[in-house]
């Protein structure tokens, strides 16, 4: 009996998917658990792994849009099955053009040549050293009037540009001679955790009225409860504790922690923490759920699991939707205020810089003191000045005093 | 009745003749006044002439090498009568070839001596046109040198020797350009003995140092005398012939010759009512503007060295669109320099000097004929191709030759700086083999540090 391929449910709202690619060609031998297929949500990318061994046997092509629970291929015994299978379902090409160009990628090979951008539109008539010479200055040939035989541009025109001081072109993808300026070497499609990355950065920033505040706190007390938490187990990181923070200030102020739906604003009943990551594969932001209800080390366990499933592109579906706030701290990065983009559905986001020593003045005299920056975008909308002013502050007296926590 | 033209052109000369035509194309009615010599002093009396005689020159010396290529009873004997019958039979054709053409492409010829007579009119004899522009096109006139004796009957002009008809066997050429070179090695060829006395420090001032260097090495192996950082104190009548006192790099010596043979010229500017429109010189804009409105100059009359027929023609066209309305530049940096010397040389663009001293961050390479096949076949494996460019943008500035078939050769280096090719466009080019030409990539690779025929 043949076994069914079928599309997983990878999270509570998750209906449809997008196959990407089959990862074995058809006929081939699949072993349990090698990865067989490749979906893509609007929040995860998922590598399927093989429910069984056997013979593959494709029946939908790659770049299909499939729903939860469809039947997307077979896994036959032996090839007995197979023909049988063949028979009933015609097999499917697995070799997608995009499985070639991953492919490609995953090799180093470069597929640009195939994926070549069409030809510009324009040509221009000008001298090669004319050419040598925008090309360095980084000039568009479009708007140069071009004075050698039949309007050829030559040096002189180039010079004269030069020093009329012609701006270098900041967008020269509209001009037709962008070909001859800039040509990709890698064209890498906006699909997938991009395309989510795409469409929400975009809509928050076009939806919500984002304004940030800046502030410093004292980060001394930060690290003595950390280092004294880490001493009694596992270590654990700074922003196990800053969740922590974050979810007893969101309590004091409900506002923060709300979204707008239609024409209400809905404070939530829950507290759940993203926490924004990057391990190359794009922005992601999985969830603290509860994180109101959670220890600081319960908060850095669950933290661990996340990070260890982004890493291994597990992060089911649940894991990533339905946050209430987010955290975003670059202090690995050397980075102190910034100005954070709130995900939406949420109306607010902290971020948090690096802790370095700074001088401060202490009873009339200057010591040196750990600080750390901390930045909080919201949306002015739902969120006034002044309570999201006072829940930052909030948030810089626990940091500061983290037995406000309590 | 006083005649109307859009253009007159004063002079028959290639600037003239170019842009008379041009003029006419442009759909001007174009008068062209020439005194005398249809074609100028290029065809009548310079280049077409002494190019048969370069022509002799390589034939002798092919007769002379014969017997190497299996012709034992070849005989160079040069009866130079019959060559100057020929001479006079060429120009004669070519001549009449140019009032041809001048007809045929419906310009006005007017005979007679022309002037300016005030704004917008020109005289021929007694007679005034009128044009809307005016282009002057009307040569240069020998000059003669001045230092005691310079008056006396055997010095003379080459135009004068052109008219004698002989070989002399004793000559002074008075300097160290193209012609005179190329004037010693034809003369040295029939038999004549040969000085050059070059007040300059080497020969070719117009070319890249190294290839005049390099050309003047090869001459000092031939007969002829070249005399560096030269001057003539004085010359007298001496035993039927002329007794020369030089002055040679400071010391006196003496020597006989029956002819001194001068090759300077300056611009004709006698005689053509330049002040009836208020102009003291011809000197012009890069558009060929003299500072009189609708008074455009071109050729040998704007005084600009080497004199050159190519480079007369081309300004003829310029000025003859300008003056219809267009606003083109010359430019003189595309001019190619030519010597029909043996080897040829010949030149476009910059020289190194003239690029370091323009400010470049100059890269050269070149070529030796040593290592070219088809200089070798030609027995003439003591040349160069050398290129100058700049690092920046890697700009072609300049293609310096000596080599058999120079001028020929430097008009693919000519089209490359015309066009503003890269030392890469030379390198990348594809030239045939085995030929001189081919060494044009070469050499541009040299300087781009990846040679391919270079020990």
């Amino acid at each position: 009996m043949a076994i069914e391929i079928q599309i997983p449910k990878l999270g509570l709202t998750m209906e449809e998917a997008a196959l990407v690619c089959w990862k074995f060609a058809s006929a081939q031998m699949i072993k349990k658990d090698e990865i067989v297929l490749v979906i893509e949500t609007d929040k995860v990318t998922f590598e399927m792994p093989s429910p069984g061994d056997g013979l593959l046997h494709p029946v939908i092509p790659a770049g299909t849009r499939v729903v939860v629970g469809q039947i997307v291929g077979y896994l036959a015994a032996d090839k007995d099955e197979l023909e049988k299978l063949a028979a009933q379902h015609p097999a499917v090409e697995t070799a997608a053009p995009k499985e070639v160009e991953e492919a490609a990628q995953a090799t180093g090979t470069d597929t640009s040549g195939a994926a070549a951008p069409v030809e510009p539109q324009g040509r221009f008539k000008a001298s090669p050293v004319a050419r040598a010479m925008a090309k360095t200055h980084g000039m568009n040939l479009a708007g140069i009037r071009g004075t050698g035989p039949g309007g050829r541009i030559i040096r002189a025109d180039i010079l004269k540009a030069l020093e009329k001081g012609v701006p270098v072109q900041a967008a020269p993808m509209q001009s037709p001679a962008a070909g001859e300026l800039l040509s990709a070497a890698r064209e890498i499609p906006i699909t997938g955790i991009r395309k989510v990355i795409f469409k929400n950065m975009h809509l928050s920033l076009s939806t919500q009225a984002q304004l940030t505040l800046h502030t410093e706190a004292s980060a001394e007390a930060l690290i003595r409860i950390r280092q004294r938490i880490s001493a009694l187990e596992d270590k654990i990181p700074y922003n196990a504790i800053i969740v922590k923070i974050i979810a007893q200030a969101l309590k004091q102020h409900p506002m923060v922690n709300a979204g707008v739906s239609g024409e209400v604003i809905k404070i939530w009943s829950q507290i759940h923490v993203g926490v924004a990551m990057d391990f190359g594969k794009g922005l992601i932001v999985p969830k603290v759920r509860y994180a109101e209800t959670k220890t600081i080390r319960e908060i850095a366990a669950d933290l661990e699991r996340l990070i260890e499933a982004a890493k291994a592109n597990r992060l089911s579906l649940d894991d990533l939707t339905m946050g209430t706030f987010t955290l975003t701290n670059l202090g690995a990065w050397d980075i102190d205020n910034f100005t954070p983009i709130v995900n939406p559905p949420e109306s607010a986001i902290l971020g948090v810089g690096r802790i370095l020593p700074k001088p401060v003045i202490k009873n009339g005299a200057v010591v040196a003191e750990q600080r750390m920056a901390l930045s909080l975008t919201f949306d002015h909308r739902i969120i006034d000045g002044t309570p999201g002013a006072s829940f930052l502050k909030t948030v810089k007296d626990m940091i500061e005093e983290p037995s406000l926590m309590l | 009745m006083t005649q109307h033209f859009d253009i007159i052109v004063i002079g028959g000369g290639p600037a003239g003749v170019a842009a008379a035509i041009r003029g006419v194309q442009l759909g001007a009615a174009v008068g062209l006044v020439e005194k005398k010599h249809w074609g100028g002093f290029c065809l009548n009396r310079a280049c077409v002439p002494t190019k048969l005689f370069t022509a002799t020159l390589e034939r002798t010396k092919t007769i002379r090498t014969a017997a190497k290529m299996g012709f034992p009873n070849a005989a160079a004997t040069l009866d130079p009568s019959a060559l100057f019958k020929l001479k006079d039979e060429l120009v004669g054709y070519f001549s009449m070839g140019t009032q041809g053409l001048i007809k045929a492409k419906k310009v006005t010829p007017i005979q007679g001596l022309g002037r300016l007579a005030g704004a917008g009119r020109v005289a021929v004899d007694e007679k005034i046109y009128q044009a809307k522009a005016i282009i002057i096109a009307a040569g240069a006139d020998w000059a003669r040198p001045s230092f005691p004796g310079s008056e006396l009957e055997g010095v003379i002009n080459s135009s004068q020797f052109l008219k004698e008809g002989r070989i002399p066997p004793r000559t002074l050429i008075l300097g160290g350009g193209a012609w005179a070179v190329e004037l010693g090695q034809f003369l040295n060829a029939c038999g004549g003995q040969v000085m050059l006395a070059v007040r300059e420090r080497g020969i070719l001032p117009h070319f890249d140092q190294e290839i005049g260097q390099r050309l003047r090495s090869i001459l000092k192996s031939s007969s002829i005398t070249i005399h560096n950082s030269c001057s003539i104190v004085s010359l007298v009548k001496d035993r039927g012939g002329l007794k020369a006192i030089l002055s040679v790099k400071e010391k006196e010596e003496a020597h006989l010759f029956d002819r001194v043979i001068y090759l300077d010229r300056t611009p004709a500017l006698d005689g053509l009512g330049l002040e009836t429109v208020g102009l003291s010189d011809l000197s012009t804009n890069d558009r060929l503007a003299t500072k009189v409105p609708g008074i455009w100059a071109v050729g040998d009359a704007v005084g600009r060295i080497p004199f050159q027929s190519h480079r007369a023609s081309a300004m003829g066209i310029i000025a003859a669109e300008n003056a219809l309305g267009a606003s083109i530049s010359f430019n003189d940096n595309i001019v190619p320099r030519v010597a029909f010397t043996s080897p040829q040389a010949a030149s476009v663009g910059l020289t190194e000097n003239e690029a370091e001293e323009a400010g470049y961050d100059v890269v050269t390479g070149a070529a030796s004929m040593g290592t070219s096949p088809m200089a070798m076949i030609q027995d003439a494996t003591n040349g160069v191709v050398k290129v100058v460019g700049e690092k920046k943008y890697k700009e072609l500035l300049g293609v310096h030759v000596l080599a058999p078939f120079a001028t020929e050769i430097i008009g693919a280096a000519a089209l490359a700086i015309q066009m503003e090719a890269t030392l890469e466009d030379l390198a990348r080019s594809v030239l045939p083999h085995p030929t001189i030409s081919e060494s044009l990539a070469d050499a541009a690779r040299n300087a781009l540090d990846w040679a391919i025929y270079i020990p």
